[in-house]
């Protein structure tokens, strides 16, 4: 699917009226937009270019409604699960967040309901946005592990969708494993022969899972964030295979302090950390690149 | 004239035979037609409960003679369960479609627990008028077989 089919198929979610605001609101950006937003109440928004814009009709209860359905696909009961963890993967990589109110038991959430705001996020392919990353890795002959970093909405999972389409893509095409845990990084990557979707699998058991079974050369994961993603992670480097990952930071410092950091073994999994700190209109990052950080003084056990 | 008389005598005759044949039929494809809505009910139900199905796919994999035969199916891989409700070709009565038309209504907008509970009620309700029409049908059986051969027989000994 091009970025224009992924467009339509996201409209293809909305009702009517707000199908067309939000094909006028795209307009005043050459028609890019990346994001629609929908609260009850409130204005429709789309982001596009990194600019929000308003779309100047407001969204009813009904259009939240019948948004959540198409993107449930009239079957709320099989989407429980991702609901729970704050979103929906519907088809062709489309992801959308949903919050509402949460039922909670014992400190868990066992469901949401009364959903009140929808984000429906486009995957977009920019060929060439990886570009950089992959030379960095075929510098180590694609032995090395690279840890992509930002704050949300730069384009980490566009970063590591590009980079999964050039390791499995060219002449010497490598066996690449994606763990997809939310079914939006493998939006777009029809015509890689040598990728792997591990699609919706938890991203530890999922990484697991591919080393035992698909005997991968490379593991691509996104928004790795808990102990078990780290541990995992350390684990497949033990095995001899190099993994990329991305991670919520916005400088190194904050990344060396989470949590998932200080799990021995993750200190040589990754050999290049790639801060991304802006994207241009052509899809070009502005980087940081520090390559094998000494994580000894972070590593608590 | 006797020639024409006994023509006319054996027309009668076979078309009641033909009234009674078909009013039986109709009323057991009716029986076999809300039988296999349970059926549907039941499947849609398994599906949720054991593997959480989204309602397309069910509808795609669902089968079942009498509904096939008379275009349920296909309306509802087309349509779902809401156009499937509504076509022309099973022979529900108005009550009964309307009826599944508040399941369809209803159905994928809960979690599981809501939907399987959802699934038991309609299930119960369309388990219960498939029932009464078998009770109904087996009770009139004889009368659909020979009331309509014995009207014609008793018309042709007043007019022949």
């Amino acid at each position: 699917m091009n970025d224009i089919d992924m467009q339509k198929e996201a409209l293809s979610l909305l009702p009517r009226r707000l199908a067309s605001a939000v094909m006028r609101g795209a307009s005043l950006r050459q028609g890019v937009f990346n994001e629609i937003r929908m609260r009850i109440g409130m204005p429709l928004c789309i982001t596009g270019r990194g600019v929000n814009i308003p779309c100047g009709v407001v969204c009813s209860k009904e259009d939240v409604d019948y948004t959540l359905r198409a993107l449930c696909g009239n079957s709320l009961y099989s989407h429980s699960e991702t609901i729970r963890e704050g979103y929906i993967a519907a088809p062709g990589g489309i992801r959308a967040g949903v919050c509402g109110r949460a039922v909670v038991e014992r400190g868990e959430i066992v469901s949401v309901t009364d959903i009140t705001s929808i984000c429906i996020r486009i995957p977009r392919r920019i060929p060439g946005a990886a570009d950089e990353l992959y030379k960095m890795l075929k510098a180590s002959s694609f032995r090395s592990g690279i840890l992509i970093y930002s704050r949300p909405g730069i384009g980490k999972t566009t970063a590591l969708r590009e980079l999964t389409a050039l390791l499995a893509g060219g002449e010497a095409p490598l066996r690449v494993a994606l763990v997809d845990t939310r079914c939006e990084l493998a939006g777009g990557l029809g015509g890689c022969l040598t990728v792997d979707v591990l699609s919706g699998y938890p991203r530890s058991q999922g990484i697991e899972i591919a080393l035992r079974t698909l005997s991968p050369e490379y593991i691509i994961c996104d928004e790795i964030a808990s102990r078990e993603d780290a541990f995992a992670i350390a684990s497949a480097r033990a095995s001899g295979v190099p993994i990329a990952a991305s991670a919520h930071a916005d400088s190194l410092d904050e990344l060396l302090s989470s949590e998932f950091m200080n799990v021995r073994g993750v200190a040589n999994a990754f050999d290049v950390f790639v801060c991304l700190k802006s994207r241009d209109d052509c899809g070009r990052y502005e980087t940081d690149v520090a390559y094998g950080v000494d994580l000894s003084s972070v590593c608590a056990q | 004239m006797t020639a024409a008389r006994l023509a006319g005598a054996a027309i009668l005759m076979c078309a009641s035979l033909f009234l009674s044949l078909r009013l039986t039929a109709a009323k057991r494809k009716r029986e076999r037609e809300l039988y296999e809505i349970c059926d549907l009910i039941r499947y849609v139900r398994n599906n949720i409960d054991s593997f959480l199905t989204p309602l397309g796919s069910i509808f795609s994999k669902f089968s079942s003679p009498a509904l096939d035969s008379c275009g349920f199916v296909e309306a509802l891989e087309n349509g779902g369960l809401s156009s499937a409700a509504v076509s022309e070709g099973i022979s529900l009565l108005s009550n009964e479609r309307r009826l599944l038309l508040a399941f369809s209504e209803k159905l994928g907008l809960g979690y599981r627990d809501e939907e399987i509970r959802l699934c038991d009620y309609y299930y119960k309700e369309f388990s219960e008028i498939a029932r009464r029409e078998r009770e109904e049908n087996d009770k009139k059986s004889k009368m659909y077989k020979y009331l309509p051969p014995l009207a014609a027989l008793s018309l042709i000994i007043i007019f022949i």
